[in-house]
């Protein structure tokens, strides 16, 4: 009897390998970036991006490939709902098709505007697309951005999701929260979603951005990242510029590092590589009002400075006095990026830095009691004072500046 | 009474019961799923913890009374033949309906999430015919199989939600306890009437040693079982956020693919799956066990293996029909019909086998005063 069960085990075990979804990877085509855009008819549009691993294959340079062997190409479909657009992607294809491996989700600036809840339901149900991704906004054509060739990578989807994700540290406007952190944002009482925009830059933008030091894109790449797309809800309201994305992430402590120039108290300018933000909202509900605390604890170390030379000998950081200067230049620095994040919430009133969710967390009774139902109208004449207390660590490698 | 020569630990009916509650607890996790905790659900956990303790001691303290009898012995001695044949009947239902129930969650799972094309009678018959399978053999192989699995599916627990720590936000777990208790209590029934599961104790207990342990391992059972399931609940809050966590169909794995711990290991929910699996088939395999033999007692067959085929496909036929779809199923738990099933189906049982209990204590010791 022992043998009979154990040889049922055995055989068992072999027709669990897959079962009715066994799928052979030979069989499948994998899309590395999705897009979802919607046309004048109301109809989603969805772009997939897929890897030629064929292409890939091999360590050949790419000139020395086949003509027509490109390392990616896309596809593109509609239908009356996202799915429907995603599935009609597959009459195209000769295998099939599995989204399981995305790495970047877009969304057309268009449909952003028309509400992004259809797209991120389809992501948050289905059981191949995962909320690892990472998301942003395109301002310009979807389809080209995905058909558009990058310097640093073969596969266009890859690099957009290095730009966008923390490893891009230098530049925090462009931190793509991931899917998860969007949607978790999207769902917290008083607080709203802040993706990052990415722009297909036009020809004229490729031959100036090497010029340009506002342009983070690199020379000859033909996207860059714009400052982020503020929503209400799930529907997009407008647009923040890198500076004021910066002032956002800092309130949120989405960010720890940025590049930050202030003024030299020796004259010039003084980088601060800031490593380091941890920020705390700390509301007050007092008389029927509320008011928020935002302190901001920020540390850096020095990169470099300007106005050297000719018997300058910039800024002498064995003096305390300039020191404490320095801190406070960095402080007002941020300080004013957040000022600026702030204006554009009240603006817009969208709230994505989460003064409301720190009501909602921290004063539970009093956003109950009706600020909760008016946050939104009372968000413009929020009282908020925002505090920043900045270090600098180390003057980097150098003890003082070198005299020429 | 209890014509038996298997004998298991209380280390191995420790590691049986934790096992299966972890399991159905972490699987669809009715902290957050069937009631309005929200980001209170660890709360309601701790809570729901207290109270199967109690229902544990409840369970295994009258078990201790009749140390050498099953359940189907105890109630018919306490209740009387014709309303402890009853209770009996009533118990072998619960372990058929536990067993159904946890194979066609399972099966669930695997059509939502990894199988949509493998019909669900598939996946439930191979899991029938595993527990099936271990009953056969017999409680000790089980006890010895689940000595093997704990160290697995603790350790593949623990590292999904260390896992998913980086994405954790303490955010998501604030204001605690702000709407009061009322929303928080919703959260308890449901976990606590997966409680039932303890019921399998009446029938394993004359096959505990050491026997001045028996009580302890059952209690600790269920202490160690409500606090996983209390920080499993936390971490879960704080990753996916009480909103996402409380609308998704299986919330455990929903945040074991919504994070990519590393950029080198960025697929952790095999690790989840994998301890669900070996957690069914301990608890699925002890309540096939459990129900062979009560039946066995009732209809007074010598031996329990000849009723173990039958009883399998039974559970594999209730976990077919019993739920037309996921939505039927999501249903099913919810408060307050779940919960009220069971404590009239176990609750008022056990509630009144303790009440014949005492009473039978204070008669015998008014008639042994009156004797003196």
């Amino acid at each position: 009897m022992r043998l009979i069960a154990a040889f049922a085990a055995i055989c068992l075990a072999l027709v669990s390998t897959g079962c009715w979804d066994r799928k052979e990877p030979d069989d499948m085509v994998y899309a590395v970036a999705l897009g979802f855009d919607i046309d004048d008819d109301g109809d989603y549009v969805a772009i997939a991006q897929f890897a030629n691993p064929v292409a890939a294959n091999g360590g050949a340079a790419p000139g020395s490939q086949p003509a027509g062997l490109a390392s990616f190409w896309t596809n593109c479909a509609k239908g009356r709902t996202p799915y429907d657009a995603l599935t009609d992607l597959s009459p195209g294809l000769s295998r099939e098709m599995t989204v399981s491996n995305i790495e970047v989700l877009l969304i057309s600036e268009r449909l952003a505007r028309r509400g992004i809840a259809p797209i991120m339901d389809l992501v948050a149900r289905d059981n191949e697309l995962r909320l690892t991704v990472s998301a942003a906004v395109v301002d310009g054509s979807l389809k080209s951005l995905l058909e558009s060739e990058f310097a640093e990578d073969p596969i266009p989807a890859l690099a957009i999701q290095r730009m966008l994700n923390p490893i891009h540290f230098i530049d925090p406007s462009a931190m793509s929260p991931g899917l998860l952190q969007s949607i978790v944002d999207m769902l917290r009482p008083g607080q709203d979603l802040l993706l990052p925009v990415l722009r297909l830059n036009t020809g004229s933008d490729l031959s100036s951005s090497s010029k340009s030091d506002a342009d983070s894109a690199s020379p000859g790449n033909p996207v860059s990242h714009m400052g982020s797309a503020a929503f209400r809800g799930d529907k997009m309201i407008g647009r923040l510029d890198g500076h004021e994305s910066r002032g956002a992430n800092f309130a949120r402590s989405r960010s720890q590092h940025a590049p930050v120039s202030v003024e030299s108290p020796a004259g010039g300018l003084v980088s601060v590589h800031v490593t380091h933000v941890a920020s705390r909202i700390a509301p007050r509900y007092t008389d029927g009002d509320v008011s928020i605390l935002i302190n901001a604890r920020v540390e850096g170390h020095v990169q470099g400075q300007t106005d050297l030379g000719q018997g300058r000998s910039g800024v002498n950081f064995a003096d305390p006095e300039s020191l404490q200067c320095l801190r406070a230049r960095l402080a007002q620095c941020v300080r004013e990026d957040i000022e600026h994040a702030l204006a554009k919430s009240r603006e817009y009133r969208s709230d994505f830095i989460g003064l409301g969710n720190a009501v909602y967390r921290r004063l539970p009774r009093a956003w109950r009691a009706g600020v909760g139902d008016h946050w939104y109208e009372l968000l413009p004449d929020v009282e908020v004072d925002i505090e920043v207390e900045a270090t600098l660590t180390s003057p980097g490698l150098l003890r003082e500046s070198l005299h020429y | 009474m209890a014509n038996t020569a298997e004998v298991i630990a209380n280390r191995q009916l420790t590691a049986i019961l934790f096992m299966m509650r972890t399991t159905v607890v972490i699987s669809f996790v009715p902290l957050l799923t069937t009631g309005d905790a929200a980001q209170d659900a660890w709360v309601a956990g701790l809570i729901a913890g207290l109270l199967l303790t109690l229902v544990a001691w409840g369970v295994a303290g009258l078990a201790a009374r009749y140390p050498r009898l099953t359940v189907v012995d105890y109630s018919r001695l306490l209740l009387g033949r014709f309303l402890g044949t009853i209770v009996s009947l009533v118990i072998s239902w619960h372990f058929l309906l536990i067993a159904a129930t946890d194979i066609r969650i399972y099966a669930e799972l695997m059509r939502v999430a990894f199988m949509p094309n493998t019909p669900i009678w598939f996946t439930i018959v191979a899991m029938a015919f595993l527990a099936t399978l271990g009953a056969w053999f017999g409680i000790e192989p089980i006890g010895r199989a689940a000595d093997a699995f704990l160290p697995i599916f603790v350790a593949f627990v623990a590292l999904t939600l260390l896992g998913a720590a980086p994405s954790f936000n303490l955010h998501n777990l604030q204001p605690a306890l702000a709407r009061g208790l009322r929303p928080v209590l919703s959260s308890v029934w449901t976990p606590l009437g997966i409680g039932l599961q303890w019921v399998s104790v009446g029938m394993l207990f004359p096959l505990l040693i050491p026997e001045n342990r028996r009580v302890h391992s059952v209690v600790l059972a269920a202490v160690l079982s409500s606090v996983v399931l209390a920080i499993v609940a936390a971490v879960l809050v704080g990753v996916l956020g009480a909103n996402l966590g409380s609308k998704s169909l299986f919330p455990f794995l929903k945040m074991a693919r919504s994070v990519r711990p590393t950029r080198t290991i960025e697929r952790i929910e095999i690790l989840g799956t994998v301890a669900w699996g070996l957690g069914l088939f301990a608890g699925g395999s002890t309540m096939v066990y459990c129900g062979s033999r009560a039946l066995s007692q009732i209809l007074r067959i010598a031996e329990y293996r000849k009723i173990v085929p039958i009883f399998g496909v039974l559970v594999a036929l209730y976990s077919v029909y019993a739920h037309k779809d996921a939505f039927q199923l999501v249903r099913f738990f919810r408060p307050p019909g779940f919960p009220l099933l069971i404590a009239l189906t176990a609750g008022v049982p056990y509630a009144l086998m303790w009440a014949s209990h005492i009473a039978r204590h204070l008669l015998r010791r008014l008639a042994g005063r009156g004797g003196k």
